[in-house]
C-alpha cells in the first residue's frame, strides 16, 4: 500500500562561527565561561552603542558559502529582525533578510541503493546569536522561570537554509550528515551539537497526492532545538507518523513550532504566547550595506580545502572500498590521518582496513579520535610494513598495536621487547621442521596413508614449537616438502 | 486608505503598547496623518533611479577578529530587577500543549 501523501522536508541549520571574538563587539565567544561574564553595552544592547562588523566572521561565512556552491552577494546588508524574547536584549536581532550574503547552493547526499542525489540551499545569510535560557523546570512548559545567559548573544552565525528537497527523515540525516562534513574540512566552526554550535530546525509537512497548491501554502510543523543528527532524525520519523495519523482520521494539521523530547522520542506543542510570526524587518541603520569585491572572493574560493566529492573520487580512484570511503570522509581526522600515512605505504586498502578495524576499535575504547590517537601515522605505517616483509602475522601485529597504544612506543620496539616476529628464515624453519617429523612419525603414516587432517596436526607443532612465530602458510610448504622429499630417500 | 483599529492594535500588541479604547481615536488619526503625508513619495516617477538600501553613502567598516575586555558580571547585571546565579531572571515565557492561561 502506498501513501497518499509526500513527505517535505526543509532544514535550517546554524552554525556557530569559529570567531574569537562576536560579530559586532569584542566580547570572547569562548564556550563555557561562567554566566554573562562575556558581555558589553554593545551586546546587552544598551541604548546608543554601535555594532561593528567583525572581518574574520565575513570571511568564515563566505567560505562555507563557496564550499557549499552558493553564489555570494557582492552586496548585502543587514536587517533587523524583530520580536521580544527574554534571550534577546534589544529585541531585534541583526541578521540579513532579502539581501542575504549567499544563494542558490547545493550539496550532494547518497541514499543507500539509489543515485547520487542534490539537495538545494535556498540562502545563507550571516546573523548574531542569542543569548541562552536555563529553564527552572523539567522543560520549556513546566518552567516557573528561566535565566538568562547572555555570553551566546552576539556570536556570529550563518543559517543555511535548504530547499524543501528532502522526501524522508533518512535524506535529512544524510544531508546534515554531508553538510557537517563539508564545514568540518572548512574548519569555520567546531560544529558540535551537544554545545549548540550545530543547531537543526526541521520543516515537515505532508503533502497530498494530487495536491496542487504551493509548498509554502501547505500546513508546515517546525521542529527546533533538536541536539544531534539521530534525534532530527526520530523527530522527523515521528512527525511524518503524527501528520499521517491525523490525516487519516481526516483531521487539520496545525502549522505550529514543535519540541522534541528525546527520552519519549516525541514531538510536542510549543504554542508561543507571541502572535503568529511577524518580525517586522526593516535594513538595519546602524551598518551600511557590505560590498565584497569579486577579486576577494575568488581569493577565498582559491584557498578552499579538497572538500568531500573530490576526496571521495580521490579515495575511489585508489581502489578502497566504497563503504571504508564513506567512513573516511565523513570523519576529517580520520581522512587526515589517513592522508598522513599514506605517502609512506604503498597498500592504501590494508592501511585503511587496519585503521578503520584495529585502531578505530582501540580509539572508541579509549573514547578517543584519530585526531588524538596514540599511534601516529608514521607509527602504523611501520607496523604494516612489518606485515608485509612478513616479520609480522596479522595475528602478532594486533598484539603489537595493543601495546603500542598502551605505552606510544614504535612497534619495532615492541617487537623486540616481547620476542615477537615471524620466523621467516627457510633453514631455521626446516629445522624445527625436520625434528617434528622426527618426532610424529606414526603421524606421517597417517598423512601419507590419504588422512588430510593429520597435517594440520603437524602444523600446528611447528607452531607450538616456534611460539606461534612462523608463518602457517610456509610451514604447510616446508612439512609437505619435507615428506615427499623423505619419501624419496626411503623409497 | 488608512489603517483600521485592528491594524493598529495589532501593530501596538508587536510593540508591545497597552491602547485604551479612548486612545485609539487619536492614534488612528496621527498615524493616519504620517502615513498620508509619506505617501506622496508615490506620486514620484523612480523608474529610473536605484533603490537607496541606506541612507548614508559608504561602505561597511570592518573590524579585526581581537577579544576586547568585557564587563564584570557584575556590572552586566546591576539594572537587572531579578538576579540569580549571576543570571537575568525573567518569568515564565512559553505555555504547553494543553496548558498556559491566556491562550
Amino acid at each position: 500500500m502506498s501513501a497518499a501523501f509526500d513527505v517535505i522536508i526543509g532544514l535550517e541549520v546554524h552554525v556557530e562561527l569559529k570567531t574569537a571574538s562576536k560579530l559586532f563587539c569584542g566580547c570572547s565567544t569562548a564556550f563555557g565561561s561562567a554566566p554573562n561574564s562575556q558581555t558589553c553595552p554593545v551586546c546587552l544592547g544598551m541604548p546608543g552603542v554601535l555594532p561593528v562588523l567583525n572581518r574574520e566572521a565575513v570571511r568564515l561565512a563566505v567560505r562555507s558559502a563557496l564550499a557549499l556552491n552558493c553564489t555570494v552577494r557582492p552586496y548585502s546588508k543587514f536587517d533587523r529582525k524583530q520580536y521580544f524574547y527574554p534571550d534577546l536584549p534589544k529585541a531585534y536581532q541583526i541578521s540579513q533578510y532579502d539581501l542575504p550574503l549567499a544563494e542558490y547552493g547545493w550539496v550532494n547526499i547518497r541514499p543507500s541503493g539509489q543515485d547520487v542525489k542534490r539537495v538545494g540551499i535556498r540562502r545563507i545569510h550571516l546573523e548574531e546569536d542569542a543569548g541562552k535560557l536555563n529553564h527552572l523546570g523539567q522543560r520549556l512548559g513546566d518552567a516557573v522561570g528561566s535565566l538568562v545567559d547572555l555570553n551566546r548573544a552576539g556570536v556570529p552565525l550563518i543559517e543555511i537554509v535548504s530547499e524543501p528537497d528532502m522526501r524522508s527523515a533518512e535524506e535529512a540525516r544524510l544531508y546534515l550528515t554531508e553538510l557537517r562534513a563539508v564545514l568540518s574540512y572548512l574548519d569555520v566552526s567546531d560544529l558540535r551539537m551537544e554545545e549548540g554550535s550545530l543547531r537543526c530546525d526541521a520543516n515537515v509537512s505532508l503533502r497530498p497526492r494530487g495536491y496542487t497548491g504551493s509548498l509554502e501554502e501547505l500546513p508546515r510543523v517546525e521542529i527546533k532545538n533538536v541536539n544531534s543528527i539521530r534525534n532530527v532524525q526520530r523527530g522527523i520519523e515521528y512527525e511524518i507518523a503524527r501528520q499521517a495519523e491525523l490525516l487519516s482520521r481526516g483531521e487539520r494539521i496545525v502549522r505550529e513550532t514543535r519540541g522534541f523530547d528525546d527520552v519519549s522520542g516525541r514531538t510536542y506543542s510549543q504554542r508561543s504566547k507571541e502572535e503568529a510570526h511577524d518580525y517586522r524587518y526593516f535594513p538595519e541603520p546602524d551598518l551600511p550595506p557590505l560590498v565584497l569585491q569579486s577579486e576577494w572572493i575568488e581569493k577565498e574560493r582559491a584557498a578552499l580545502p579538497p572538500l568531500p566529492d573530490a576526496i571521495r573520487q580521490d579515495l575511489i580512484a585508489r581502489g578502497i572500498p566504497d563503504k571504508d570511503v564513506e567512513v573516511l570522509v565523513l570523519d576529517r581526522e580520520a581522512y587526515q590521518y589517513w592522508k598522513e600515512a599514506s605517502p609512506a605505504f604503498s597498500d592504501d586498502r590494508l592501511l585503511v582496513n587496519w585503521m578503520l578495524s584495529d585502531v578505530s576499535r582501540l580509539l572508541n575504547a579509549q573514547g578517543r579520535t584519530f585526531g588524538d590517537c596514540p599511534v601516529r601515522p608514521r607509527q602504523l605505517v611501520e607496523l604494516l610494513t612489518l606485515i608485509q616483509e612478513g616479520t609480522l602475522s596479522g595475528r602478532m601485529a594486533k598484539e603489537v598495536l595493543d601495546a603500542m597504544f598502551e605505552t606510544g612506543q614504535d612497534a619495532k620496539t615492541v617487537v623486540k621487547q616481547k620476542g615477537l616476529s615471524q620466523i621467516t628464515d627457510e633453514s631455521a624453519l626446516m629445522q624445527v621442521v625436520q625434528r617434528v617429523l622426527e618426532a610424529h612419525a606414526h603421524v606421517v603414516e597417517d598423512y601419507l596413508s590419504g588422512k588430510d587432517k593429520a597435517l594440520a596436526y603437524l602444523v600446528g607443532q611447528v607452531m607450538k614449537e616456534t611460539r606461534g612465530q612462523a608463518k602457517p602458510d610456509l610451514v604447510n610448504r616446508l612439512l609437505k616438502e619435507a615428506i615427499r622429499g623423505g619419501q624419496t630417500v626411503s623409497g | 486608505m488608512g489603517l483600521s483599529d485592528q491594524e493598529i492594535l495589532h501593530v501596538a500588541r508587536l510593540a508591545r503598547l497597552r491602547l485604551t479604547t479612548a486612545e485609539l481615536p487619536g492614534i488612528r488619526r496621527d498615524l493616519n496623518r504620517v502615513l498620508d503625508y509619506v505617501s506622496q513619495l508615490q506620486a514620484l516617477d523612480l523608474a529610473d533611479i536605484p533603490p537607496t538600501m541606506h541612507v548614508v553613502n559608504m561602505e561597511m567598516p570592518l573590524r579585526d577578529d581581537v577579544v576586547a575586555p568585557s564587563l564584570s558580571v557584575e556590572e552586566a547585571t546591576k539594572n537587572a530587577p531579578q538576579v540569580e546565579a549571576g543570571m537575568f531572571k525573567v518569568p515564565r515565557i512559553v505555555e504547553s500543549e494543553g496548558g498556559g492561561d491566556d491562550g
